[in-house]
């Protein structure tokens, strides 16, 4: 099997299709978990 | 992981050059009494982008500012008790739909009787001194298919109106010594962008700062609602009801749900005091590098081809609404 066709190409294309939809992600949403991850760190920290 | 290095080389440039303005701010506005750090690091960006330019290195990161700006108010929220915004709340939204609907009444009736503004140029100009500047007006651009260069001239017009409210404000609420809550309420109801006008509350003060964001939140909530007027208006909502929903809906700001959530979160206790300072102190350096990034730009060389009557007209709102708004502001807060 070519490698266009086998595993590494699929990982590989599916991990530019996360990234493409990652890029497309409001950044009013990124705002959100950012701003939860901190409230959550600050939490946690001891 | 490559991926991971790549987002690094691209956005930590800039990210560094933001820091390096928030820390000369910082350092110079201490031993001056009065002088906000926060609004010297927006005037640091600003002549540094109008004198020499933001490097293409620095570029990625300092456009970071919109997203530092709303991770600040998602932060925001810890700090605000739900049952001080029921006591408030009301009063804020009444308001912000008032000064809103005038707004957009002012900028339209206005812009109608200028022979050089396009009618479509005119409702993005209303959208963005109305509701919430160049995110308003590319919001509503959506809605009614309105092209790139009208966009171009609508946001050009809103980022001159940034600048010289920043200065404004700050001046006017000097010379009638205006409390923190009132000056807050103010900026928050009559400046147009959501960065300088938290620049002028927090300059001012946590309380300036919490009611500048809370009266500006309340103007934006609202743009989903504007944007689907529009398309109606223009006779582009789409699949009828389901298309003007989906409007609404999809114009809505969606920092709003962390804030919400964040407030939730402080409300229900969950947070020690310690913790509590931990997000403060975030927000606090959140705002102070979204406000030298927002400074960065503040480009003016680009405005010199707007014209005059866009100027004009938005300048003659700014004038109206913001002297009602603040009318309104010092009898109700």
């Amino acid at each position: 099997m070519a490698d266009s066709e086998g595993p590494v190409a699929e990982r590989a294309g599916a991990s530019a299709r996360l990234a493409d939809r990652l890029a497309r992600v409001d950044r009013g949403w990124w705002a959100t978990v950012i701003g939860l991850l901190v409230v959550g760190l600050a939490w946690a920290i001891p | 992981m490559s991926r991971a290095v790549d987002a690094a080389r691209r956005w930590l440039p800039g990210l560094g050059l933001l820091v390096a303005i928030a820390l000369v701010a910082q350092l110079a506005a201490a031993p001056v009494r009065g002088l906000s750090p926060l609004l010297l690091a927006v005037a640091i960006g600003a002549v540094g982008v109008n004198l020499v330019g933001v490097p293409g290195w620095a570029r990625p990161g300092a456009d970071a500012h919109a997203l530092l700006l709303e991770v600040g108010i998602v932060l925001l929220g810890a700090r605000l008790a739900l049952d001080e915004l029921a006591a408030v709340g009301p009063r804020l939204l009444v308001l912000a739909v008032a000064t809103v609907a005038a707004g957009l009444a002012v900028v339209e009736v206005l812009s109608r009787l200028s022979p050089s503004i396009d009618p479509t140029a005119g409702s993005l100009l209303a959208a963005g001194a109305g509701v919430c500047g160049v995110s308003a007006a590319a919001a509503v651009a959506r809605s009614i298919d309105a092209d790139e260069s009208e966009l171009a001239y609508a946001a050009g017009t809103v980022v001159l109106f940034d600048a010289i409210t920043l200065v404004a404000f700050p001046a006017i609420g000097a010379l009638l010594a205006l409390p923190e809550r009132t000056l807050g309420v103010w900026a928050g109801l009559a400046m147009f962008s959501t960065g300088p006008a938290t620049a002028v509350g927090f300059a001012a003060g946590p309380t300036a700062g919490e009611f500048a964001t809370l009266a500006k939140l309340a103007r934006n909530s609202l743009i989903g609602v504007v944007a689907a007027a529009y398309a109606v208006a223009y006779g582009r909502s789409g699949a009828g009801s389901a298309g003007v929903g989906r409007t609404v809906i999809g114009a809505l700001p969606r920092f709003l749900v962390g804030f919400v959530l964040v407030m939730a979160i402080a409300n229900l206790g969950w947070l020690s005091p310690a913790a509590l300072a931990r997000v403060d102190l975030v927000a606090d350096w959140a705002f102070l590098l979204a406000f030298a990034g927002l400074g960065l730009s503040l480009r003016l060389a680009p405005l010199r081809e707007t014209g005059l009557a866009p100027v004009a007209v938005v300048g003659a709102s700014l004038a109206s609404v913001g002297t009602l708004a603040l009318l309104a502001a010092m009898a109700w807060f």
